[in-house]
């Protein structure tokens, strides 16, 4: 993950801001994609992420290889993976701690794993055939949890185990934590404080939504809305702890202006920048 | 205190059943103490939202004639009837025309699945290959170095989609996409159009076509000959066609011969 260290704050890319993207020239300015977009043939949207590819740093991220499903990740949809990676050559690729296939269905969702010895397994399994497939390792996120299934490990010890046993990384998503910490009562803080700081490759930073049936009892992962205050704490939080990582701003509904993005995109840009400084300065004391 | 769990295959396959039905008394043996299984409903939710959104996607023209609210209503139906069976949605709802043709709402507007399969050509069109289409200039150079073209070498764009419709509703698709609306919902009558779509540049651009021009590139896409592709639709008029129909491809991209190469300096010599 040597190759990220100059990586600073990036913006989840949708096709509708790829001129205004191309035209940034903010420091440190990186982006990703949804790589299950891009299962595509060819077409302007291809020509343009190449464009981007050409003057950014890119990162894929996966939302459908059912990591932890309950046979391994499908195999038409790792080639086209591949086929993305040895094209764009991304400085990141990740997917989801979760599962989303069962036979011939696809839920279009990221659906939970109870976190077992077993279920550990079946995610192991998954992983390193994704890994296998693709020819690198991958960053793996934590999910968004609405309620508690009955288990054996701490979220944390669970994907700390799932990289250490697969060699891949993680990919922190401090909405996720955050909602899950309110939802489910996980202690965020330790949460954080379960990771070794170098398994941490990226960190996703997102808005969410209140529940309409459940209100503020349950938050729900919309990617609809602005970063809250309390994400932005817990991401200097965790800046603090893990040190400067690269951070993404997603964004999949409610879409606003490129430039709406771009201004919250910066005040993630100056707090890794400020966890950077600070934390050279401790080291040279 | 963590609780010792049931198998992970009876969960994922009692969760795969509740996301088909709702009912999450099999799911509920797998909650924590407490846990109320209600919420499962929040993933089942979450994926249908996801469906619907890509479909409303896929076909904006089938969103703007219907409003959002009957489209929800139809798209949800479809997904029960036609749940992704491929790790994205990216291309979903390819059955969605033929699932119209086959809903009450056709009794209505009968026309509907022709304005969906039109959603769906431009879609298939936008995402195809990148084809290179022979240019004026690459000819003109060929004709100045007396080198013949091959037409056998010749075939017609990948990025370019023929469709035979039920119901003339080119223009109200067009306008549809172009506007989001339309000012009423009109009538029209049975008569069948043939439509071309292609990809010229970033645009997708469509053409209404005559019968004799959609049997020329009906059988031209099959893989005939461009020269036996204008004889068969043409007939005795072939010989007249030919020069205009060919200049007319050309202008428009939609020839391709991709061993023949538009780079002068790399081109390999014609057979």
């Amino acid at each position: 993950m040597n190759s990220t260290l100059n990586l600073t704050s990036g913006i989840g890319l949708k096709p509708a801001h790829f001129e205004q993207a191309l035209e940034s020239n903010d420091t440190g300015m990186w982006f990703e994609v949804h790589t299950e977009n891009y299962f595509i043939d060819g077409g302007p949207r291809m020509q343009d992420l190449h464009k981007i590819r050409d003057r950014f740093p890119l990162s894929f991220h996966g939302v459908g290889a059912s990591l932890g499903g309950l046979t391994l990740p499908d195999a038409g949809h790792l080639r086209r993976v591949r086929n993305l990676v040895d094209r764009f050559q991304p400085e990141l690729v990740s997917e989801h701690a979760v599962w989303s296939r069962l036979g011939r269905e696809y839920f279009a969702e990221l659906l939970p794993l109870p976190r077992t010895r077993e279920a550990l397994q079946q995610l192991i399994d998954g992983i390193n055939c994704y890994q296998e497939a693709i020819g690198r390792s991958i960053l793996i996120e934590n999910p968004t949890n609405y309620l508690s299934l009955k288990s054996e490990m701490d979220e944390a010890d669970f994907m700390v185990e799932a990289c250490q046993r697969t060699g891949c990384g993680m990919l922190l998503d401090v909405n996720n934590l955050y909602l899950s910490a309110h939802n489910c009562g996980i202690d965020a803080e330790a949460y954080i404080r379960a990771l070794p700081t170098e398994l941490v490759g990226e960190i996703h930073i997102a808005g969410y939504d209140q529940d309409e049936k459940y209100g503020e009892q349950l938050f729900i992962d919309s990617h609809a809305a602005p970063v809250s205050n309390s994400v932005w704490q817990l991401l200097d939080t965790a800046l603090e702890f893990l040190g400067p990582k690269p951070v993404l701003l997603e964004r999949d509904a409610n879409i606003p202006a490129f430039e709406v993005l771009r201004e919250e995109r910066l005040q993630a840009h100056q707090l890794v920048t400020e966890n950077s400084h600070a934390r050279i300065t401790s080291i040279s004391r | 205190m963590h609780e010792s769990p049931q198998s992970l295959d009876n969960f994922i396959i009692a969760f795969g059943q509740f996301m088909k039905t709702g009912d999450t008394e099999a799911l509920s043996a797998y909650c924590d103490n407490g846990t109320n299984p209600d919420l499962f409903n929040i993933y089942r939710n979450g994926f249908y939202r996801a469906c619907i959104d890509a479909l409303a996607s896929n076909y904006p023209a089938i969103v703007a004639l219907l409003g959002g609210t009957y489209f929800r209503t139809l798209a949800k139906n479809y997904v029960n009837q036609w749940p992704p069976e491929v790790g994205t949605l990216a291309g979903y709802g390819e059955n969605f025309a033929e699932f119209i043709e086959l809903s009450s709402v056709s009794h209505n507007l009968p026309y509907l699945a022709d304005v969906a399969r039109l959603d769906r050509a431009w879609l298939e069109v936008y995402f195809s290959f990148v084809s290179t289409p022979l240019i004026a200039e690459r000819i003109a150079e060929m004709a100045s170095e007396g080198v013949e073209i091959d037409l056998e070498r010749l075939t017609l764009s990948k990025s370019s989609a023929l469709l035979s419709l039920n119901y003339p509703v080119a223009e109200i698709w067009r306008k549809l996409k172009d506007f989001g609306h339309i000012q009423e919902v009109v009538e029209l009558p049975r008569e069948r159009e043939n439509i071309l779509l292609w990809r010229y540049d970033s645009e997708v651009l469509l053409r209404t076509l005559q019968p004799k021009e959609y049997q020329f590139f009906s059988s031209f896409k099959d893989g005939l000959i461009i020269e036996q592709a204008i004889e068969l639709a043409y007939g005795d008029d072939a010989e007249l066609e030919m020069n205009d129909l060919f200049l007319n491809l050309i202008a428009a991209g939609l020839l391709t011969a991709d061993k023949i190469s538009n780079q002068p300096h790399h081109r390999e010599p014609l057979s």
